[in-house]
């Protein structure tokens, strides 16, 4: 048998390179079963990952990639702080997002994994916990003004010593959230899946020996470094540019990225981004890093393994002070969902512009999807009469960018590319969690972006408070994309539609219920409209009906170039309106759709054309 | 040699040339970005669907051929932003 590493066989390396990956999975079934937090359990907002003894990646696992680059910092900084007093048994926290964290709700937890007494490895995972004690309920915390308004923050305590749950330490952490049982299930979770990794990964060592495992570990790395770089090597030289816009309470902040590869090394360069922001937009140095290796491992890595071999080719820079590297302690709650994933929006359409100069890779190229978070944490009374802090989670039913060869794909949960696995919730299991009634959720028409291949369709919501006793509960909202198009398109393709929050006062809608009448639309309910900033803290009490609107994916290629059959297609299907059919695709159809007028689309489309003469700069 | 969808490099270094990959029409050299040569026009964001912010802070900008006048590239900016340019290095 041929050898691939120094003892170790081809069909070795590929069974235990596999094997790796499978316990990062098994990883992932833990958390999801254990804990019964909808964050965890049902939206997927999680990351496993196993690291060297120093800290570097070995195998990336299911869940938020940006999340990979900053348990390998919590390792590293866990290693470094407790050196001397790293025993078998023991499990570290860690979440604050100036060492190694993005946001203190995504709570860390790294355990040692020991061979014959030695550190060999580490396994980690995060999830985002239900709160996080922070001035606002939920952890994203439109109001905070400094990172000591976001909640607890460690930097790394053993939470679990020689095998045992520090239950002094344990009670302290779920005392100071508003959500100790959710927070306990989540700690808990996260310790069982920890467990399962260490004693997988020991019994790996104990079936093949650790020198293998040891020589595994050095070649998945180097594997993977070859193959990216081989990858880079076929790929031309350039500067690629984008700039993303958070358009926020009136003031905007710009988010350039200049991505430039050079031989088999990546640059991205955030050099020019807005002064951090007074509120939680900003993001530290690990958020712009995690964005942008989320995009990285997505985009560039397929079929390698995720680990450190993707990071060595990849320079991340990002001025200090700005929105993308702010100073302690300036506030960072909303970071994931503002500066972190604006990094991965500039990451992803830079990356794709270079696969899109290529023949042999133009096919991976994906424009933003869902590019701006909606995210809306409620609190209050439940119908149990407890009090209660949870999220809505709607606007992970997503919509992806559209690529070179096919649309995006229409609400396919979080962001393609780099939140690809997380999901809204079952719409039954919110209502019979908590005191809220849905009048409808469903597909937006005209929110993907128009172009050659159209962005996917995002979705809408709307939902009231429902036998809640105190008839009111809290919602925050942290999101952003209201002003701006933060979807943006590839190769002239438009950006996916904005994000929309408005609050209506109707009531006209509980008579019609009555009447065993519904509303699926909001169309035609008499009703005082008040649209809703994107950062903003009120209530939501009875006769009002939240609506929600979050960002369509954005398009590629010109939208007069779509094929005329997909155009008609679209409409039938009511995923894009006929307005839109004819204004922006130039296509006509007879009276009554599906039959499309070929001979007026063509002048209609030569019509639109002709109006395409801008300034021409000579 | 492809840029993008709809714009290719002919030549290399100072021989470079940008043209159209869908009626060939040369649209610069190595001396100027193909961006500052070819027709362009800034519209409201709303140009991209009736869901599109109202907002006036920042605009769709287009970039046209100028022979065929297919749609080269757009770009999401604060009016007059300067362009968003590409350099090929090799």
């Amino acid at each position: 048998m041929t050898e691939i590493l120094k003892g170790v066989d081809k069909v070795t390396f590929e069974v235990l390179r596999h094997r790796l990956w499978q316990i990062t999975d098994e990883m992932a079934i833990m958390l999801k079963r254990v804990s019964g937090s909808p964050s965890t359990a049902q939206v997927h907002d999680f990351m496993v990952a196993l690291y060297t003894k120093d800290g570097e990646i070995l195998s990336g696992g299911f869940g938020v990639p940006w999340h990979i680059t900053s348990a390998s910092a919590a390792c590293k900084h866990v290693a470094k702080k407790f050196a001397s007093s790293i025993h078998e048994g023991d499990t570290f926290l860690l979440n604050d997002p100036y060492l190694a964290a993005i946001h203190q709700s995504d709570v860390y937890l790294v355990t040692p994994i020991h061979h014959m007494g030695k550190l060999v490895a580490w396994c980690a995972n995060f999830v985002h916990v239900t709160d996080i004690g922070a001035i606002d309920p939920g952890g994203f915390s439109p109001r905070a003004t400094s990172v000591f308004h976001e909640g607890m923050r460690f930097k790394g305590v053993k939470i679990v010593e020689a095998g045992e749950l520090r239950t002094d330490l344990f009670d302290s952490i779920i005392g100071m959230s508003r959500e100790p049982g959710m927070v306990a299930l989540d700690l808990r979770s996260q310790i069982a899946s920890n467990n399962v990794a260490k004693t997988r990964v020991a019994d790996l060592i104990e079936k093949h020996g650790w020198k293998t495992i040891r020589a595994v570990m050095k070649g998945l790395i180097d594997f993977t470094e070859k193959g990216f770089r081989a990858r880079l090597s076929e790929l031309p030289d350039a500067t690629w540019r984008t700039v993303q816009h958070i358009d926020i309470l009136g003031k905007g902040y710009r988010i350039p990225l200049a991505m430039t590869k050079k031989g088999t090394d990546l640059l991205f360069d955030f050099e020019g981004a807005s002064p951090q922001s007074p509120r939680g937009l900003n993001c530290t140095y690990w958020g712009a890093l995690g964005g942008v290796m989320g995009a990285v491992f997505s985009l560039l890595c397929f079929g390698f393994p995720w680990n450190e071999g993707a990071l060595r080719p990849v320079t991340v820079v990002a001025p200090e002070g700005s929105i993308i590297n702010c100073r302690y302690p300036s506030p960072v709650s909303i970071s994931t969902v503002a500066g972190t994933i604006s990094a991965a929006n500039g990451a992803i359409t830079t990356i794709s512009k270079m696969l899109g100069s290529s023949d042999k890779y133009s096919h991976e190229m994906l424009a933003v999807g869902n590019g701006c978070s909606c995210v809306i944490r409620q609190a209050g009374i439940n119908q149990e009469g407890a009090y209660y802090v949870s999220g809505l989670w709607d606007w992970l039913s997503g919509s992806s960018g559209a690529r070179s060869y096919a649309d995006g794909v229409d609400t396919s949960g979080g962001q393609a590319g780099i939140m690809t696995m997380m999901q809204a919730t079952n719409i039954e299991s919110t209502e019979s969690t908590y005191p809220l009634l849905y009048m409808f959720r469903g597909q937006s028409a005209d929110s993907g972006g128009p172009g050659k291949f159209r962005g996917g369709v995002s979705g809408e919501c709307c939902f009231t408070v429902y036998d809640a006793p105190e008839k009111r509960i809290d919602l925050i909202i942290s999101g952003w994309g209201v002003e701006a198009a933060a979807s943006t398109g590839l190769s002239g393709g438009y950006p996916g539609s904005s994000a929309r929050f408005a609050m209506y006062k109707a009531s006209e809608v509980e008579p019609l219920f009555k009447k065993a009448k519904i509303t699926t639309d909001l169309v035609g309910v008499k009703a005082k409209v008040e649209e809703l900033p994107p950062q903003w803290a009120g209530e939501l009490s009875e006769g009002k009906y939240m609506y929600l609107r979050w960002a369509g994916g954005g398009g590629y290629g010109d939208p007069l170039e779509r094929d005329v059959e997909l155009v008609r297609a679209d409409v039938e299907e009511e995923l894009i309106s006929k307005d839109a059919a004819t204004g922006i695709y130039g296509v006509v159809f007879r009276d009554g759709i599906p039959s499309v007028d070929k001979r007026a689309t063509l002048a209609k489309r030569k019509i639109l054309r002709s109006r395409r003469h801008g300034e021409k700069i000579l | 040699m492809r840029l993008s969808e709809y714009v290719e490099g002919i030549g290399t270094g100072k021989k470079l040339r940008i043209r159209c990959r869908s009626c060939r029409k040369f649209l610069s050299d190595s001396r100027r970005h193909w961006k500052e040569k070819v027709p362009h026009k800034e519209y409201p964001l709303k140009r991209a669907g009736s869901l599109m912010s109202a907002s006036t802070k920042y605009v769709l900008r287009e970039f046209y051929c100028p022979s065929c006048r297919i749609l080269l590239d757009s770009e999401v900016v604060e009016p007059g932003e300067p362009f968003l340019l590409d350099e090929l290095k090799s």
